[in-house]
């Protein structure tokens, strides 16, 4: 592929191909290194994918590379950042689409309080011990333990509802 | 168990890994479907989350480029214009050239300094010792770059590419070979007299130039411990 056919390409797909790495991966270098791998794997491909087929191939890329790093990880490594796939053994993988948590974020913004929410990233995001988040918050572990508690009730209620809709 | 004694399990299997051992973990989930898809809705939540910090997350898409161009400079391919293989031969020369050396034949008659003409033509086309002067000025290798602006000015490369205009491929495969130090098999003598245009660029990896060659659909080579084989 020529560079100048090549940078059209890159720099229409970058955004989204690395917003999914995020996603999965949730950090941002790892991300990144990921992108650059299957662009490069795209520019030594003898056979250039046809020009409708270049965004699945992208996107089907990533997720691929994106399992690929995960699988080298240890369980309890996944269990503690919360990697999707490998918290359940076993069951089918599937990586969600857009939508899916789209919806799931609107009800967090409607649904959960704005304490709730910044304790939730705090501990899950930012990976912040309780005592951290405590102190960030300014309350109590008994609380912020209640929040997070209450705020997985509410999501597995969510849940529910969503899957009896289908 | 009751759903609560499930979020605080899950809570602290989250917060305190290190209490649980590899088969621990994986056995209470495996075990509790409930836990399972507590542990997936959690999860899912948390990515929504980093979903929507990515969304308006600044991209310095221009940066990013120029360093992957910058890594794999000698991967891209030169313009396709000049990757088409051509049935006919090409004149070598253009026609400014040509022009000139038109000149150069008509001081050879008019002036009968046949010497110096043949020189400076030598000077111009490179052709190989043996060919008369006489003849279609081929060049095996022009060693100059070709003058047209399809190759990139703004490319980081600084070596000249080297131009391969209506050379046979076994010519253009030795002198490829010959700087990989690879060898070169013919399984086909007809193979042999096939001729190509083809711009070769010294930074380009022996895969990568065959990769480019393969797709010119009467070719096929195979690469295989430096040994470049012809079918």
């Amino acid at each position: 592929m020529t560079k100048e056919k090549f940078e059209e390409i890159y720099r229409q797909y970058y955004p989204a191909m690395y917003r999914l790495a995020r996603t999965i991966l949730y950090d941002a270098d790892d991300s990144k290194d990921v992108v650059s791998e299957v662009f490069t794997r795209l520019l030594r491909e003898n056979i250039a994918p046809q020009e409708d087929k270049i965004e699945g191939y992208l996107m089907t890329g990533v997720r691929n590379k994106c399992r690929d790093v995960l699988s080298h990880k240890d369980v309890r490594e996944r269990a503690q950042k919360l990697y999707l796939a490998e918290m359940m053994p076993k069951q089918v993988v599937f990586i969600p689409d857009d939508d899916r948590l789209e919806r799931l974020m609107q009800f967090v913004e409607t649904r959960l309080s704005p304490l709730s929410q910044q304790i939730f990233r705090l501990r899950f995001l930012e990976e912040m011990t309780y005592d951290e988040v405590s102190q960030a918050v300014g309350v109590s572990k008994v609380t912020i333990y209640n929040h997070l508690s209450q705020s997985l009730r509410q999501i597995n209620e969510y849940f529910s509802k969503e899957t009896a809709k289908r | 168990m009751e759903q609560q004694d499930k979020i605080h399990l899950l809570l602290s299997l989250q917060e305190h890994p290190e209490n649980f051992t590899d088969e621990q973990i994986a056995a209470l989930l495996a075990d509790d479907p409930e836990l399972a898809e507590l542990a997936e809705q959690l999860t899912l939540t948390k990515r929504a989350f980093i979903k929507r910090d990515a969304e308006h997350e600044q991209i310095p898409l221009d940066d990013f480029w120029e360093q992957f161009a910058k890594e794999h400079a000698d991967e891209f391919d030169t313009p396709s214009s000049e990757l088409q293989p051509r049935a006919t031969r090409i004149p070598f020369l253009s026609s400014q050239a040509r022009k000139i050396a038109a000149a150069f034949i008509g001081i050879i008659f008019s002036a009968g300094i046949a010497f110096a003409a043949i020189y400076v033509v030598r000077n111009v086309s490179r052709p190989t010792p043996q060919t008369a002067p006489s003849e279609k000025p081929l060049p095996t290798k022009p060693a100059t770059a070709h003058p047209t602006d399809t190759i990139g000015s703004d490319t980081t490369v600084t070596a000249l590419p080297i131009v391969f205009d209506n050379v046979t491929l076994e010519k253009m495969l030795s002198e490829i070979a010959a700087y990989y130090q690879a060898e070169v098999v013919f399984t086909s003598d007809d193979a042999r007299q096939l001729r190509f245009y083809f711009v070769w660029r010294h930074e380009e990896t022996l895969e990568h130039v065959l990769n480019r060659l393969n797709r010119f659909e009467s070719i096929n080579l195979e690469l295989r411990d430096k040994k470049i084989t012809v079918k």
